[in-house]
C-alpha cells in the first residue's frame, strides 16, 4: 500500500502535571526527506521525540493524546526497543559509544553476527562464536556510506570528537530496515567543516530513501540541508513549509514571534539614564561547564535593566557567574570605573555586586534553613551585619535578623507562615523572592538576576518581574537579567543582549523585529546593530 | 492536620482500655487497704505455714515408702532396674495418698496456730531487718570485688586480643548479676537475734504439731529455715508477701471471687503501668502525624521502644530508680563524645569516624597527668587543657587530609579512625611512661586498663550530685555536658559557625557568599577532634577506668549512632540532636540490657540479647544516615 508519509504524529498533546508541554502538535515526514524540526528551548521538540521513542518518562507521567502512524499503520510505541523494531533510529546528542571498544564492536553492539561452534551446538546459540569477518564487512560498508575512511578496528577512544558522531550514524544505518533517523542537534559539537560533511552524509542517507528528522537551532544549516521545516513554539505547531518557500528571516520569525503583549506593564522611565558605564566587561572567558563564555565584551549603563538572552548552552548564564567569581574566569571587569578582581566572590559582594543565581535550589538557598537565616546570610558573612557582641564573641542577633526578615517579607510580599519557616517548603516564586531579598540585604549597587522565573508559575513570574522593575525605578538599581524567556526580557529590559557561542551576537531593542532575535540566537549577526 | 476517623476510633478503644486498667489498678490498691484483704492474707499465711509443714510430712512419707519398697524389692531379689522402677512407683503412690491426706488443711482448726504465727512473725521482724542490712552491705562489697576482679583480669591479659578491655556494658552486666551469698558470715549481733527466735518458733511449732499430729519432732530443725522464709514474706510489702504465700499454692484455698480480688490487689501496680502504656499508645495514635512531623519517624520508633522498655522494666520488678540513675549516668558519660560528631556533620565531612585521633590526644594528656600522680580537679583540668592543646594541631592536619579527599570522607575517616587506634597500640608500648602504676608489672609499655579511682575517677559524677526519689543525679557530669553543648550552640550562632554550617549544608551556596569552604571544613574537623579529646576524658573519669589499645575503637560508631538517633542526618545536625540522641540511645541500651537480663534468666542468652540490642540500635541508626533529611 503506497503511503505519503513514513511518519505521522497527529494532534499530539502532552501534560506534565499542570503544565502543557505539547498541544495538538503535528509532524509529518515523507520518505527520503530531511525534515528540520525547529524551536526554542522548551518549545516541545524533545518531548515530541520522547513520545516517538516511547520513553518511560512519557508513560510514567500519564501518557499522551494523539496518534502515531509509521508507514501508514497506526502504532503504539511503549519502549525505545519497539521504536527500533519499527525502523526508527536515533543519533544522540551525547555519544552513546563505549570508548574501549573498536568501531566495529560499537556498531555491532548487541546485534553481533555469530556462527555456530562445537560448544554452541551442545549448549545453545548463546555460546556461538563471533563472525568477525562478517561484522567487519558490515561495519566497513556502514562507514563508507557515511564517508569515513578510518579503519573499522580503531578504538573509539582514540577518535576525534567529530568522528564519534559519524560512528553513531554508521551504527544506525547498519541496522536493517531503518526507515527514519532522528538527529538530535548533531552539529552542536562539530567544527564547521565536520558539520558540512555531516550534512553531506545526511543527504546521501536521504537519497537511499531513509527519512531524517533534523533537530537543530542553527538556521543556516536548516537552509543548507533540509527539504521541509516544521516549527514548534510553546508546544504548538507554528507551521510546516517546504524549504523553498521560506528564508532565514521567516523561520526566525516563526520561532520567536510572540505577539505584542508583554507579561507585565512596565512603567516608562521618568529620568533619562546618565549614560555612565556601570560595568565594563572586556574579553571575558568563563569556564562554566555547559555555559562557557569565550571572549565576551559588554558595557552596562548605570540605571538600566539589561537583558541577556540566547539559547541554552551558549554562555549567557556564564556571564554573571563569571563576574561574581563562582566559576574560574579571566579577562578584565570594571565596576563603576574600578577594576574588579575576578575569581573572588567576597570582593565582588563587598563592592556592591549581588547576584540571584539561576540554580535556586542548588546555589541560591539553604533549603533546610529558615527564611530569615537565608536572607541574612550574605550580610553576616560579607558585611558583618546582624551581629551583637556577647563577651569575646560576636553572635548572630536573632532580633535584628527577625526584624529585617519581616521587613523584607512585607516589601517583597513573600507568602510564608513565619520568618522561621524553612525555605524548602516555600513555592518556587517565594523561594525566588527570598533569593532577591538576600541580594537586596547586601544593599547592592548592581544586581545580576539569572533566570529569575525558571520553574515558577505565571502569576509568580509577573510578581518577580514587577519587583525587579520597581527596584530599578525606585532605587535606581542597575540590573542585568539573564533569561531564556525572550518575552520576559522584552517586557522589562531597556536593551537585550543575545549571547551565542560564548560571545555577544547582537544587542537589540525590546521592540526589534522577532526575526532579528531568532537570527541572533542562531549566531547570525544582523546588519543593524541596535542602539 | 486533623486526626482521621480511624485514628479516633483506635485511640478511643485504647483510651477505654487504659481507663479500664486504671480503674482495676486503683481498685486493687483500694482493696489492699480493706480488712477483708488483710484477713484473706492472714488465711493465706496460715495456709502457707500448714502447707509447708505438711509438705515436710509428705516428703517424709514418700522417702519412707521408697525405703520400704527397696527393702521389699531386695528381699524379692528384683533386678537393679526393677528395683528403681518399683521404688518410684511405690514412692509416687505413697505421696499421692499422703498429699490427699495432709494437703487438705481446711478442716483444721487454726485459731491457736494463727496466734503463734503472729507472734513468731513479730519476733522475726527485727532479725529480718538486720539481716537485710547486713546482706546489702555484703552485696555491695561483693559487687565491687567482682568489678575489680574483672578489671584486673582484663589488665593482666595480653595486648592484642580482641576483647582485652572490658566495656561498660560488661561492667553493668556484672552489677546486675546475682550476688553469691555463699561467703556471707552473719555478725555476732545477728547470730544472737537468730538464737532469740527459738522460743517463738518453739511455740509456733507446738501449735503446728497440734494442728498436724503426724508431725514428728525431728522435723523441727529441718522446717525452721523454710518456715522463716514463708513467714518473713510479710516484711517486704504486699507483692512479696502474696508471692511468697502463693508459691505454696495458698490462693487455691480461696473461692473464685476472692481469688480474683486478691489477684487484682496483687497486680495493682502492674495494671497502673499497663494503663499508662495504653494511654501513651492512645495519645500517640491520635497525635501520630504531628509527632511524626516534628520528631521524625526514627525518634518516634525509638521513643516508643523506650517507653515499652520502661513498662516492661516495671512488670519485671526492675528497680526503676536505679535504672534511671544508670540512664542519666550513661547520658553524661557518652554525651560529650557524641557532641564531637556535631561540628563534623555541620562542616560537611559527615560522620567523623576518625574522632579517635582526638580520643588519642585526650588519652595521652590524661596519661601525662597520671604519670605525675596528679589528683582531683587539678588533674582533670590539666588533662582537658592538655588534650585540647594536643588535639588542635592533630585536628588541623586531619582536616587538611579530608580536604584532599573530598567526597569519600566516611570511608577515609573510618579508615583513619581504625588505623590510628592500631598505630597507637604500638605507641602505647613504646611511649616513655615510667610510673609503675601505669606500666606492665613485667617489661615496659602501658597497661591496657587504668583505674581512675585514685586520680580523678567519678570527680564530675560526684560533684554536687544528689538523689531524688532514689534516682542519683550526676550533677557535675550533666552540667559539664550541657556546658559543652552550650558552647557549641553559641558557636553555631557566630559568624564563623553560621558560615561553617552553610558550607556543610550547601557548599556552593556558601562559596557564592565568599565563604572559604575548605577553611570551614578544617575548622569543623579541628573542633570535632578537640571535643573528642575532652569527651574521652569525661568518659574515662565517669567510667572509672581508662582504656588504651583497642578500647577507643568503637567510640566512633557509638557516637554516630547517638547523634543519628537524635534526628541528625549526615548533612545536618543540631545540638538538640546530640542531647536527645544520647539520652534515647543510652536509655534504650541500658534499659534493654536490664530487661533482657530479667526476661531471659539464662546467662548466655541475656549476653546474646545485650549484643543484639546494642548493635541493633547502631544498625538502625546507620540506616537513618542515608536520608536527605526532611524536605
Amino acid at each position: 500500500m503506497p503511503f505519503e508519509y513514513v511518519l505521522e504524529m497527529n494532534h499530539i498533546t502532552k501534560h506534565y502535571g499542570e503544565s502543557t508541554v505539547l498541544s495538538e502538535a503535528t509532524l509529518q515526514v515523507r520518505p527520503g526527506e530531511i525534515h528540520a524540526l525547529l524551536g526554542e528551548n522548551g518549545a516541545g521538540k524533545s518531548t515530541l521525540m520522547n513520545i516517538l521513542f516511547g520513553m518511560p518518562v512519557i508513560h510514567s507521567t500519564g501518557g499522551f493524546k494523539g496518534e502515531i502512524k509509521v508507514g501508514g499503520d497506526t502504532v503504539n510505541i511503549h519502549s525505545p526497543k519497539e521504536a527500533m523494531n519499527l525502523g526508527i533510529g536515533m543519533v544522540h546528542q551525547e555519544f552513546m559509544l563505549i570508548p574501549g571498544f573498536t568501531i566495529t564492536e560499537n556498531i555491532k553492539l548487541n546485534r553481533e553476527i555469530s556462527k555456530p561452534n562445537l560448544i554452541s551446538r551442545i549448549l545453545g546459540h548463546e555460546l556461538e562464536s563471533l563472525d568477525h569477518a562478517a561484522m567487519k564487512r558490515d561495519a566497513r560498508a556502514a562507514l563508507d556510506s557515511v564517508g569515513v575512511d578510518i579503519p573499522e578496528n580503531t578504538l573509539v577512544r582514540t577518535l576525534p570528537v567529530g568522528y564519534m558522531q559519524f560512528v553513531e550514524i554508521a551504527r544506525e544505518i547498519d541496522k536493517t530496515g531503518v526507515k527514519l533517523l532522528v538527529f538530535d542537534e548533531p552539529t552542536a559539537v562539530l567544527t564547521e567543516s565536520e558539520a558540512d560533511q555531516l550534512i553531506a552524509v545526511m543527504k546521501s542517507i536521504a537519497e537511499r530513501g531513509i527519512a531524517i528528522i533534523f533537530i537543530t537551532h542553527r538556521l543556516n544549516e536548516v537552509m543548507k540541508a533540509a527539504d521541509t521545516v516544521t516549527v514548534l513554539r510553546d508546544g504548538k505547531l507554528v507551521g510546516t513549509k517546504p524549504i523553498s518557500q521560506t528564508n532565514l528571516t521567516d523561520m526566525a520569525g516563526m520561532m520567536i514571534g510572540r505577539g505584542e503583549e508583554g507579561i507585565i506593564d512596565t512603567p516608562s522611565r521618568e529620568h533619562t539614564l546618565s549614560g555612565k558605564v556601570a560595568l565594563r566587561v572586556r574579553d571575558l572567558f568563563v569556564e562554566m561547564p555547559g555555559e562557557a563564555v569565550k571572549g565576551l565584551d559588554l558595557d552596562v549603563m548605570e540605571g538600566e535593566i539589561i537583558g541577556i538572552g540566547g539559547l541554552a548552552g551558549q554562555g549567557k548564564v556564564g556571564l554573571p557567574n563569571g563576574v561574581m567569581g563562582l566559576y574560574p574566569s579571566k579577562g578584565t571587569v570594571e565596576l563603576f570605573g574600578e577594576e574588579l578582581p575576578l575569581n573572588d566572590p567576597t570582593t565582588a559582594l563587598a563592592k556592591g555586586l549581588s547576584m540571584v543565581s539561576e540554580d535556586r535550589r542548588g546555589v541560591g538557598l539553604l533549603l533546610e534553613e529558615s527564611i530569615e537565616d537565608n536572607i541574612a546570610f550574605n550580610a553576616i558573612q560579607v558585611k558583618r551585619e546582624f551581629l551583637t557582641r556577647a563577651g569575646f564573641f560576636k553572635l548572630r542577633s536573632g532580633r535584628a535578623v527577625r526584624e529585617h526578615a519581616k521587613e523584607m517579607i512585607q516589601n517583597l510580599d513573600i507568602r510564608c507562615t513565619s520568618p522561621a519557616q524553612s525555605t524548602g517548603t516555600l513555592s518556587g516564586g517565594n523561594q525566588q523572592k527570598v533569593c532577591i531579598a538576600r541580594a537586596l540585604t547586601m544593599k547592592p549597587r548592581f544586581l545580576f538576576v539569572s533566570e529569575p522565573t525558571r520553574g515558577i508559575d505565571i502569576g509568580a513570574k509577573s510578581l518577580v518581574l514587577d519587583t525587579l522593575v520597581r527596584l530599578n525605578r525606585e532605587q535606581g538599581l542597575t540590573i542585568v537579567m539573564v533569561s531564556s524567556e525572550l518575552m520576559e526580557l522584552r517586557s522589562i529590559c531597556d536593551r537585550i543582549v543575545i549571547v551565542a557561542e560564548g560571545k555577544v551576537a547582537s544587542i537589540l531593542r525590546p521592540d526589534s523585529p522577532d526575526a532579528d532575535f531568532g537570527l541572533a540566537m542562531s549566531g547570525i549577526k544582523t546588519q543593524e546593530e541596535a542602539i | 492536620m486533623k486526626p482521621k476517623k480511624s485514628q479516633w476510633i483506635a485511640a478511643g478503644l485504647l483510651l477505654v482500655l487504659a481507663l479500664g486498667l486504671l480503674t482495676a489498678g486503683v481498685w486493687g490498691f483500694v482493696l489492699r487497704g480493706q480488712p477483708a484483704t488483710s484477713d484473706a492474707m492472714l488465711r493465706m499465711r496460715n495456709y502457707a505455714v500448714l502447707r509447708t509443714a505438711a509438705g515436710a510430712i509428705v516428703n517424709n512419707i514418700y522417702l519412707q515408702a521408697k525405703l520400704d519398697a527397696r527393702a521389699y524389692a531386695r528381699a524379692q531379689k528384683f533386678s537393679r532396674n526393677q528395683i528403681t522402677v518399683y521404688m518410684d512407683e511405690q514412692g509416687e503412690l505413697a505421696r499421692k495418698a499422703a498429699e490427699e491426706k495432709y494437703y487438705n488443711t481446711l478442716g483444721i482448726d487454726r485459731t491457736e496456730l494463727s496466734l503463734a504465727v503472729e507472734s513468731f512473725e513479730n519476733s522475726l521482724s527485727e532479725y529480718s531487718r538486720l539481716e537485710a542490712a547486713e546482706k546489702e552491705a555484703y552485696a555491695e562489697v561483693w559487687r565491687e570485688q567482682q568489678a575489680a576482679l574483672a578489671a584486673q583480669k582484663a589488665s593482666e591479659e595480653t595486648v592484642g586480643t580482641e576483647d582485652e578491655t572490658i566495656s561498660e556494658d560488661d561492667m553493668m552486666a556484672s552489677t546486675i548479676q546475682k550476688v553469691d551469698y555463699s561467703g556471707f558470715v552473719p555478725s555476732a549481733e545477728l547470730a544472737a537475734l537468730y538464737e532469740a527466735l527459738t522460743p517463738a518458733y518453739d511455740a509456733m511449732y507446738t501449735a503446728l504439731e497440734n494442728a498436724l499430729p503426724d508431725l514428728e519432732p525431728e522435723m523441727k530443725d529441718k522446717l525452721r529455715e523454710p518456715l522463716i522464709m514463708v513467714v518473713r514474706g510479710g516484711e517486704s510489702g504486699f507483692n512479696a508477701e502474696y508471692d511468697s504465700y502463693a508459691a505454696t499454692g495458698a490462693q487455691g484455698a480461696f473461692e473464685s471471687s476472692e481469688k480474683t480480688r486478691m489477684l487484682v490487689a496483687r497486680q495493682a501496680p502492674n495494671l497502673l503501668m499497663l494503663a499508662f502504656g495504653a494511654l501513651t499508645a492512645a495519645l500517640s495514635v491520635l497525635y501520630y502525624r504531628p509527632l511524626q512531623r516534628s520528631l521524625g519517624m526514627p525518634r518516634l520508633v525509638i521513643s516508643a521502644f523506650f517507653i515499652l522498655l520502661c513498662i516492661l522494666a516495671g512488670l519485671y520488678n526492675i528497680n526503676v530508680a536505679g535504672m534511671f540513675s544508670t540512664v542519666l549516668w550513661r547520658t553524661g558519660m557518652y554525651g560529650v563524645l557524641a557532641l564531637a560528631m556535631l561540628p563534623g556533620i555541620q562542616a560537611g565531612i559527615s560522620l567523623n569516624m576518625g574522632m579517635t585521633v582526638g580520643i588519642i590526644a585526650g588519652l595521652v594528656s590524661t596519661l601525662v597527668a597520671l604519670e605525675h600522680n596528679m589528683t582531683g580537679w587539678g588533674a582533670f583540668f590539666f588533662s582537658v587543657i592538655g588534650g585540647i592543646i594536643l588535639a588542635l594541631p592533630i585536628g588541623f592536619l586531619y582536616g587538611k587530609l579530608l580536604n584532599h579527599l573530598k567526597g569519600s570522607e566516611m570511608t577515609v575517616s573510618t579508615y583513619v579512625g581504625f588505623s590510628v587506634v592500631s598505630l597507637f597500640c604500638i605507641a602505647w608500648m613504646l611511649l616513655p611512661f615510667k610510673n609503675p602504676k601505669l606500666t606492665w608489672a613485667l617489661g615496659s609499655g602501658l597497661r591496657s586498663m587504668h583505674n581512675m579511682g585514685d586520680s580523678f575517677g567519678q570527680l564530675l559524677d560526684d560533684f554536687l550530685s544528689f538523689e531524688v526519689l532514689g534516682v542519683r543525679v550526676p550533677t557535675g557530669l550533666l552540667l559539664f555536658f550541657l556546658l559543652c553543648c552550650f558552647i557549641m550552640w553559641l558557636f553555631s550562632r557566630s559568624r564563623t559557625g553560621i558560615a561553617m554550617i552553610a558550607g556543610g549544608a550547601n557548599s556552593r551556596f556558601a562559596e557564592a557568599a565568599g565563604v572559604n569552604v575548605n577553611k570551614m571544613r578544617i575548622i569543623g574537623t579541628t573542633i570535632s577532634t578537640v571535643i573528642a579529646a575532652v569527651g574521652i576524658i569525661v568518659y574515662s573519669q565517669s567510667f572509672g577506668f581508662m582504656q588504651l589499645y583497642n578500647g577507643p575503637k568503637q567510640m566512633g560508631f557509638v557516637s554516630a549512632s547517638a547523634i543519628l538517633i537524635g534526628g541528625a542526618t549526615v548533612k545536618r545536625a543540631k545540638v538538640s540532636h546530640v542531647i536527645i540522641g544520647t539520652f534515647l540511645f543510652q536509655g534504650v541500651l541500658a534499659l534493654g540490657i536490664q530487661v533482657a537480663n530479667a526476661a531471659i534468666a539464662e546467662g548466655g542468652l541475656s549476653e546474646v540479647m545485650r549484643i543484639l540490642i546494642s548493635n541493633g540500635i547502631i544498625l538502625y541508626a546507620l540506616t537513618q544516615s542515608g536520608g536527605e533529611g526532611r524536605d
